[in-house]
């Protein structure tokens, strides 16, 4: 009992955090705190009432937003930094602005446009429906149907619930997966420091730097909240409790936070978890449980996981579903994903400075991101080697924020991986940039340090809107694209060919296995195609040829979306596909079947294998 | 004084936990499948199906590892729920036997069993003749 009043002043000089605030003004705070969450909630749903989506340029939603929503995130972003620098911030007061913050920043779409974004979330609908309904799968159609575990789970779980339309639960996926990643954000993060005010700082960051939208619905979205709960299971109750370095580091270091090592059957149980949920990762995404293994086994290496089987056992589960369950899928495909192994320059190349082309704001919204990747992961660097001289063991979170730094050696995933590496290095990333706030410099305390972090969150807040939804334009779709679809579900018979000129525009979200579909811009004849002069007699008789060339009668699709994607990605010249469609409605080759003002459909005159 | 006084609070309040799980686990499982194979055409569906599928079938396991921290105990719940879930899905799908509602019951059932394992150990362990807590959640405790 007496050690208490000694302790506490002890601890209040040792770290500004840990003193105790008088518990009037903390009532205060907290009563000025909850009025500044519901100033800005109201700031922001009525600033977005009137925002129209086809207002926006080509800076995405940010062009469209009106003042009143930037200042209710300026009003949530002082709020939390105000309350985070308290001297004990009541958590549920901290976990109130980040779910506040999540909905802000991940909900925006959602509130702002009438139907689900990205062209794939449609897709990924149409597959669990088909599944659903189905009951299995044909792996020769696509990948997908090689690592289905997701849509499987999606399928019967939509099913169960009596959900027949998953549109609306797509349209808010992205806030249920952020919701989903903060548990296992928290506790990874408590793995890592013992400064409740760093944790919040780091689930902050995380949720601020995520500008990588991959949280839609899809598999990828669901592995990362499992690779986060491996993470934070590895680095909670599997550390090593011996902290071994090699004996010529003559070094002294300063423990971590205290390993919750409980007893071995705990231990076991921890295990076999790690296992189930890696056994989860296998069947539902290529790419994830190559992001896993490299950090894993950098620890056994490391000495710094006590379980030392683990990446074998995981090796093994990874290998049997490649051996026996994805066969049909790369037997069709060894060349293309062999023949990349090791080619680090095509994967950045392709991911990186591929990008970097399109319409001028197009390319403003690329550079942020690169810049926003890339100062991130300079702070982290410079936060790592600040603690490492202050004597901070960090191995193990440098080692697992290194891990996924391997994967542009497997492969450049479609031009992607450098984002994805970002994306799976994030939590750790974060959580050193969030360190910086813990123990400043002298003169960069107190008011100081108060206005660096709201300045820094400001930033990251500007830079997140304009990176996550720069490119909105294209991938924001309208209502009259949607009907203009189901027009052209309703006009082509079972077996028939749709196709689109680009890949942006709603469709696949049901009959997926009635049609055949098709992309102008992916296909091998592009090369021919995309040459011709736009809207030209020679690119209509190309493009008349190309759909004749289909197994089955053809339909083409146009749609607003599309013309976007092809302004502003630069797979043509600006007003291409205008060109086009004008082109296709004079020509006597096609026939116009449907149009709205945003769609047209259309088909060849004569059927397919007659001359037209 | 007041420590010890403290620490027996925190010690009843994680009995009554304890006790209330498998109770949650049992009632959640059976309204689950009672709704599934009714097949009820009620909006309560929905919400009874997420609940059961995202949080119990973990919810069955989970507590038997004794963690005090029920942050931690959540992330793991809806981890092996989610993971368990995709398990029973995959084995239907691909032993052609794909029924929803049977993937629901074979969850139901394994959270049944779970829960009365834990029912079973609560109930040892509030035992008077003085049963000591798990080693596990002890040492688990924060310092």
């Amino acid at each position: 009992m007496s050690a208490a009043p000694t302790v506490a002043p002890t601890l209040a000089r040792a770290h500004p955090l840990m003193a105790a605030s008088p518990p009037a003004r903390g009532r205060v705070h907290t009563g000025l705190a909850t009025a500044a969450m519901a100033l800005s909630l109201v700031l922001w749903l009525t600033s977005l009432q009137n925002v129209d989506p086809r207002a926006m340029n080509g800076l995405g939603l940010v062009s469209v937003l009106p003042v009143a929503s930037f200042i209710a995130l300026a009003v949530l972003a002082i709020s939390f930094c105000l309350t985070i620098q308290r001297a004990r911030p009541p958590q549920a007061l901290l976990l109130a602005h980040i779910v506040l913050l999540v909905f802000f920043l991940y909900a925006l779409p959602t509130l702002v446009e009438p139907e689900p974004r990205f062209a794939v979330t449609w897709r990924h609908v149409g597959i669990i429906g088909s599944i659903a309904e189905s009951g299995h799968v044909d792996p020769r159609i696509d990948a997908y149907f090689n690592w289905p575990g997701f849509f499987v789970l999606a399928a019967l779980l939509s099913k169960a619930a009596g959900v027949r339309d998953l549109l609306p639960v797509a349209a808010w996926a992205p806030v249920g997966f952020a919701l989903l990643y903060l548990p296992p954000l928290i506790v990874l993060m408590r793995a890592l420091t013992s400064s409740p005010a760093v944790v919040w700082m780091a689930v902050w960051v995380f949720y601020l730097g995520n500008w990588v939208g991959q949280d839609y619905l899809s598999p990828q979205a669901f592995a990362f909240f499992l690779y986060l709960v491996l993470l934070a299971i590895v680095l909670t109750w599997l550390r090593s409790l011996s902290r071994w370095w090699p004996p010529w580091a003559h070094v002294h270091v300063v423990p971590g936070p205290a390993c919750s090592l409980g007893g071995s059957p705990q231990r076991a149980g921890m295990v076999a978890i790690a296992l189930l949920v890696f056994a989860a990762i296998v069947p539902s995404h290529q790419l994830t449980p190559f992001a896993v293994l490299p950090g894993i086994a950098g620890l056994v290496l490391a000495r710094r996981c006590s379980a030392r089987g683990l990446p074998v056992a995981m090796a093994v589960i990874l290998g049997t579903w490649i051996s026996f369950m994805t066969v049909a899928y790369l037997a069709g495909h060894v060349q293309s994903i062999v023949g990349d192994v090791g080619d680090v320059h095509a994967s950045l190349g392709e991911g990186v400075a591929g990008r970097v082309r399109g319409d001028p704001s197009h390319i403003v919204v690329t550079r942020v991101r690169l810049l926003l990747t890339g100062a991130l992961w300079a702070f982290a660097v410079a936060a790592a080697v600040r603690r490492a001289w202050r004597g901070r063991d960090d191995v193990e979170p440098l080692i697992l924020m290194a891990g996924p730094l391997m994967l542009p050696l497997v492969q450049p995933y479609g031009g992607e991986i450098a984002m994805r590496c970002f994306l799976f290095s994030l939590p750790l990333t974060a959580f050193f940039v969030a360190s910086s706030i813990e123990r400043p410099p002298r003169l960069l305390r107190g008011a100081v340090r108060t206005g660096l972090v709201l300045a820094g969150t400001l930033l990251l807040l500007g830079a997140f809107v304009l990176a996550r939804y720069g490119n909105e334009q294209m991938d924001w779709l309208s209502r009259e694209e949607v009907v203009a679809v189901d027009r052209l579900h309703h006009l082509a018979p079972t077996g028939s060919t749709l196709v689109a000129w680009a890949p942006s525009l709603p469709w696949k979200s049901r009959d997926y296995a009635r049609y055949h579909y098709r992309i102008v811009t992916s296909s091998p004849e592009w090369a021919r195609i995309g040459t011709l002069p736009p809207g030209g007699g020679a690119q209509v008789a190309a493009l008349a040829d190309y759909l004749r060339g289909q197994e089955t009668g053809a339909y083409l699709v146009l749609t607003r979306s599309q013309t976007a994607q092809v302004d502003m990605t630069g797979l043509g010249p600006r007003g291409s596909v205008q060109r086009l469609e004008r082109a296709l409605r004079r020509s006597r080759g096609f026939r116009l079947l449907y149009a709205n003002r945003d769609a047209a459909v259309f088909t060849l005159r004569s059927p397919p294998g007659v001359p037209g | 004084m007041i420590a010890g006084g403290v620490m027996r609070a925190a010690r009843g309040t994680r009995t009554t936990y304890r006790a209330v799980v498998p109770v949650v686990v049992a009632g959640s499982s059976i309204l689950a499948c009672a709704v599934v194979l009714t097949d009820a055409q009620t909006p309560l569906r929905v919400v009874v199906v997420a609940w059961f599928t995202l949080v119990i079938p973990g919810a069955a396991v989970v507590p038997m590892l004794g963690l005090s921290d029920r942050v931690a105990e959540l992330m793991l719940c809806v981890a092996v729920s989610l993971a368990l879930d995709l398990g029973i899905a995959c084995a239907l799908l691909y032993a052609q036997a794909w029924s929803p509602s049977g993937g629901i019951v074979v969850l139901a059932a394994f959270a049944l069993a779970g829960a009365g394992h834990q029912a079973g150990r609560a109930a040892t362990r509030t035992a008077p003749d003085g049963a000591s807590p798990p080693a596990a959640a002890v040492s688990e405790e924060r310092t």
